[in-house]
């Protein structure tokens, strides 16, 4: 099987050796590859650096997630809705962020968030939301939440598409039968449509946070991990530290630590995709 | 079972792979060619120049020229943004990929170095006389690393000042203060004209390049430096590097003379509200005069050297472009003969999109006749490189922290100093 | 009754005003994009920022379309795209043919492996796959930036394609072979027709996520003649100066292709991921 050779050439053999590679030392000063057994490891797992990268990104992953999800449900459910009409030109038009390159989107709100030309800070000190304008990408406070709020306009359309199909499976019949028995609308939610779309919902929010624990270009673009290393993720740090200090084994060690993590999110997903899939 | 037998292949296969690109390395030791070229005009070679991406109109006009010299020397231009420059440069560099020749900033000149994946060029001056007293100290100083030279400059600059003239002259000043205690009146003064709505001088808080540049050039303006003679020491922590560093900050939380945006801008910000004329003053090189004019063709300004404090020599940091060449490349000869030829007076001159690294060039025609560019210039003779070793940018991300702090009002100027200086001198 | 109805027409107005915000959320940045794509420098660099465009010019995408490296690297992104989606396309199918009709030793495990492949981060790619491609001489190349979208985009498009076939009764099949055609022919003369939308989905998901790849083309390419558009764009950035103008008429003319794609194909597209990406 062709396809599994390539799977297995560009991703499980990289994957062995980036392992093997993060028991070995390379830096700029050393350029030949030391094997230092576990010590990077330890170092890594006490630096500062690193760790306020995984806090980032815990932060970075949990709220994107959040915010991806709910706005995502809540359009789903308003756009599955049978009063709706031209349903299809709807979820077209609110899909696009989804379909525009990521680097595009990320460019076009570093844009916008400019805190001098930026349509942003103008709009919000217009509508009276904000008095003044704000740095949005330049600020410390703000860097990540101005990440985490492209991400969110970018992904939460796929949720959008995900829940709305699920719900269309919903069958009329047993809803209508809930209404008969007198059910009200959050009733009837409860009961007949949440316990049809609860497995969607729990697989989109796995690979949500698999996705958004992966993602680069944004917070590559809008921030650059900065100001300082205040809204630097695991994804940045590890291209930082191979590409821009050339320090690969520390890049290989943080992005095994990446991938277990990634691994057991990508575990649970697995085991609730097979349940329903392969006996 | 198929695929344990797969795994373990692969396994297998990682080991050799992992065993193969650890020894396979030990060839990239520094080599040394190099030596006369002789009978340089048949030299028959083809070349790859890694260029920045702002000289994509003027290298092509050159390469002609070069080739008007050299016909059997065949170059090849790829262009780079400056986004992420040094990290490709240095990661092709040191893998192998790079281009023969690169035109690179001096500060990472020494990382390449050290990271061994530039040619050291001393055999090559030696062996055809080549003279490089006529750079500039700070070009020459700037790409030497460790005794020896790496890179041959072409391109110098240094900042200067900028001042909107109308301003200046509305609250009763022709030009420019020598010291920085002038100065800070002058800015109170407009500052207060306009009830706050145009302040004194823009000065980046929010970038950490930026930053920490303008307050080395403050703290040099002073006195102080960032390090000792022999790279061993930090020296933040002295009274003069102090003193600057208060100013820094006092500008901003005590005269109230810099913009409320001080802590998001770069200085690309400060270019712009200095040039809608919301600034009375900024500190920048000659490649943003053009820039400024973008934004108000008709604005009045003036531009000089940056301020010293009383009773300070003058000094400045010096900043510039050079050619460096590639330990792998297999023309080192022809390299040698691209890199003198961009280094080269005139062409030098073209090359640069500031100015030219050679002191003979200083009153080129190019800057003698435009008296912004002229008092810019001036400048150039005072620069001295940022520290060359390869924990330059380590060193910035430090003080720009550090200062950043200071300037939210956490901690004082003497304590930012104090933690950085302790900082620094741990990655010493 | 009539204050059911009156309940009701509330219910749709605050529906369509709600989507109508949503919407709003969704397109502006990119109407915003075109706005200041169609502004001159003098007008984009104005604060605050205005809506209206005093004076629509087309200099940025003049800049952009004869002055830049652009068009170089449009033709490369659609070198890339195409040879990727054509390539996942055909090994996806191959795949997802046999994890659908057959059952061999391993399949549940292979599976699975497919399935963790679908989640492999890049990042954690990346370092292993630059090492490597340095070593022998791949950097650089078109090669070099085509196997890993494939890599990265096979694991979805098999998955997806597997369960479109699932869905093509066993029972065609079975004639065709009567009348004695092979398995690649079965696979192409009967399979791949009916699992069209499928096969629409799967290739409109790979083009889209190679159109837009970013770490292995910023790490893996050196020169303009392999450059992709997505690392173009950054050319727009200089030294001192980004410029905003062409950054945004080249993001239009980037998000274009894809843009039109989804729009054409977008019915079979939500069809196809919804029912092969997610199982629920």
């Amino acid at each position: 099987m062709p396809a599994l050779l390539v799977v297995a050439v560009v991703m499980l053999f990289p994957l062995l050796y980036n392992i093997s590679l993060s028991f070995f030392e390379k830096t700029i000063y050393n350029p030949d590859w030391t094997f230092v057994g576990l010590e990077q490891y330890q170092k890594l797992l006490t630096s500062k650096t690193f760790l306020n990268a995984l806090k980032n990104t815990v932060v970075w992953t949990f709220f994107s997630v959040l915010f991806q999800f709910f706005i995502g449900f809540i359009c789903a459910l308003v756009l599955s809705q049978e009063r709706v009409k031209f349903r299809g030109i709807w979820r077209c038009l609110i899909m696009l962020p989804w379909v525009l390159p990521a680097i595009i989107g990320s460019m076009v709100w570093k844009w916008m968030y400019h805190s001098d030309f930026g349509i942003l800070n103008e709009i919000l000190v217009r509508v009276g939301i904000i008095d003044s304008a704000l740095p949005w990408t330049g600020s410390r406070d703000l860097a990540l939440i101005s990440a985490i709020i492209v991400n969110t306009w970018k992904m939460f359309p796929l949720v959008l598409m995900y829940i709305e199909a699920s719900l269309q499976s919903v069958p009329r019949s047993l809803q209508d039968a809930a209404v008969v028995d007198g059910a009200n609308g959050w009733e009837c939610f409860k009961v007949v449509t949440w316990p049809h779309i609860a497995p969607t919902c729990k697989t989109v929010v796995l690979l949500l946070t698999i996705w958004t624990l992966n993602a680069f270009t944004f917070i590559y673009v809008l921030t650059g991990g900065g100001p300082g290393t205040s809204s630097q993720v695991l994804s940045m740090f590890i291209n930082k530290e191979a590409f821009t200090n050339y320090n690969f084994g520390n890049a290989a060690t943080a992005s095994t630590i990446l991938f277990i993590i990634v691994a057991i999110f990508s575990t649970i997903y697995i085991r609730s995709t097979m349940g329903g899939e392969e006996k | 079972m198929k695929v344990k037998k797969v795994l373990s292949m692969m396994l297998a296969g990682a080991c050799v792979l992992g065993m193969l690109s650890g020894c396979g390395n030990k060839d990239d030791g520094g080599q040394q060619a190099g030596g006369t070229v002789e009978n340089p005009e048949e030299i028959s070679a083809e070349l790859t120049l890694w260029d920045a991406s702002w000289n994509e109109n003027i290298t092509p006009g050159l390469i002609e020229k070069f080739n008007e010299k050299y016909p059997n020397i065949k170059v090849n231009v790829e262009f780079f943004p400056s986004d992420g420059m040094s990290d490709k440069y240095l990661t092709a560099l040191t893998s192998g990929n790079s281009a023969d020749l690169l035109s690179v900033n001096n500060e990472w000149v020494s990382t390449f170095a050290v990271a061994k994946g530039i040619l050291n060029l001393d055999e090559y001056i030696k062996a055809n006389d080549y003279d490089m007293s006529d750079f500039y100290d700070g070009a020459r100083e700037g790409v030497t690393v460790n005794g020896s030279v790496y890179a041959l400059p072409y391109r110098a600059e240094t900042h200067g000042m900028f001042y909107n003239v109308d301003l200046f002259k509305d609250a009763g000043y022709k030009e420019l203060p020598d010291t920085w205690e002038e100065f800070v009146p002058i800015a109170q003064e407009i500052t207060k004209r306009s009830n706050g709505e145009i302040k004194g001088i823009a000065i980046p808080g929010g970038e950490w390049g930026n930053t920490s540049y303008q307050l080395t050039n403050m703290i040099l303006c002073s006195g102080g430096s960032i390090l000792n003679e022999d790279h061993t020491e930090c020296m933040l922590d002295s009274e003069e590097a102090i003193r600057a560093a208060q100013l820094f900050v006092d500008l901003y939380r005590k005269y109230n003379v810099v913009p409320e945006s001080i802590m998001e801008n770069d200085n690309a910000a400060g270019r712009t509200l200095f040039g809608e004329g919301k600034v009375a003053a900024f500190m920048s090189g000659a490649y943003d005069i053009s820039a400024i004019q973008g934004i108000d063709p008709d604005l009045n300004m003036g531009t000089g050297l940056v301020p010293v404090f009383e009773g300070a020599e003058r000094n400045t940091i010096f900043a510039g472009w050079s050619t460096v060449i590639s330990a792998k490349t297999k023309n080192p000869d022809a390299a040698w003969l691209l890199a003198e030829f961009l280094a080269s007076p005139e062409i030098s001159v073209e090359y640069s999109t500031t100015f030219s690294a050679r002191k003979s060039m200083a009153d080129a025609e190019k800057y003698a006749n435009d008296p912004l560019l002229i008092n810019l210039s001036e400048a150039i003779q005072y620069g001295e490189p940022l520290p060359v070793i390869p924990q330059l940018s380590q060193i910035r991300q430090i003080m720009y922290e550090q200062i950043q702090l200071a300037l939210s009002g956490e901690i004082t100027a003497e304590e930012a100093m104090i933690e950085a200086t302790a900082q620094i001198n741990e990655i010493l | 009754m009539i204050r059911n109805k009156k309940t009701e027409a509330v219910k749709t107005v605050l529906t369509y005003v709600f989507l109508t915000v949503m919407v709003v959320i969704s397109v502006f940045p990119i109407v915003w994009m075109l706005d200041s794509s169609l502004k001159g420098s003098s007008e984009i660099y104005s604060s605050p920022p205005t809506f209206t465009i005093h004076e629509v010019t087309m200099e940025n995408y003049v800049r952009v379309l004869f002055d830049s490296g652009i068009p170089r690297a449009f033709l490369n992104s659609v070198i890339v795209s195409v040879t990727a989606t054509l390539t996942t396309l055909t090994l996806g199918c191959l795949a997802g043919y046999g994890f659908s009709r057959y059952r061999f030793k391993g399949r549940r495990m292979l599976y699975v492996g497919l399935l963790y492949g679908q989640m492999m981060p890049a990042v954690v790619l990346i370092i292993p796959v630059y090492l490597v491609f340095s070593k022998i001489g791949l950097i650089d190349s078109y090669f070099s930036l085509i196997l890993p979208d494939v890599a990265i985009t096979v694991p979805l498009a098999t998955l997806m394609l597997k369960s479109f076939f699932d869905g093509v009764p066993v029972e065609l099949e079975d004639a065709a072979r009567i009348d004695g055609a092979s398995k690649l022919g079965i696979l192409w003369k009967i399979i791949i027709p009916i699992a069209k939308p499928g096969l629409v989905s799967v290739a409109i998901y790979t083009f889209l996520s190679t159109w837009e790849e970013f770490i292995f083309a910023l790490n893996l390419t050196n020169s303009s003649s392999i450059r992709t558009l997505p690392i173009a764009i950054n050319m727009f950035k200089g030294e001192f100066i980004i410029d905003w103008g062409a950054i945004m008429s080249s993001g239009a003319v980037i998000s274009l292709p894809v843009i039109l794609l989804f729009v054409l194909c977008n019915k079979a597209f939500v069809k196809g991921l919804s029912e092969g990406g997610v199982k629920g």
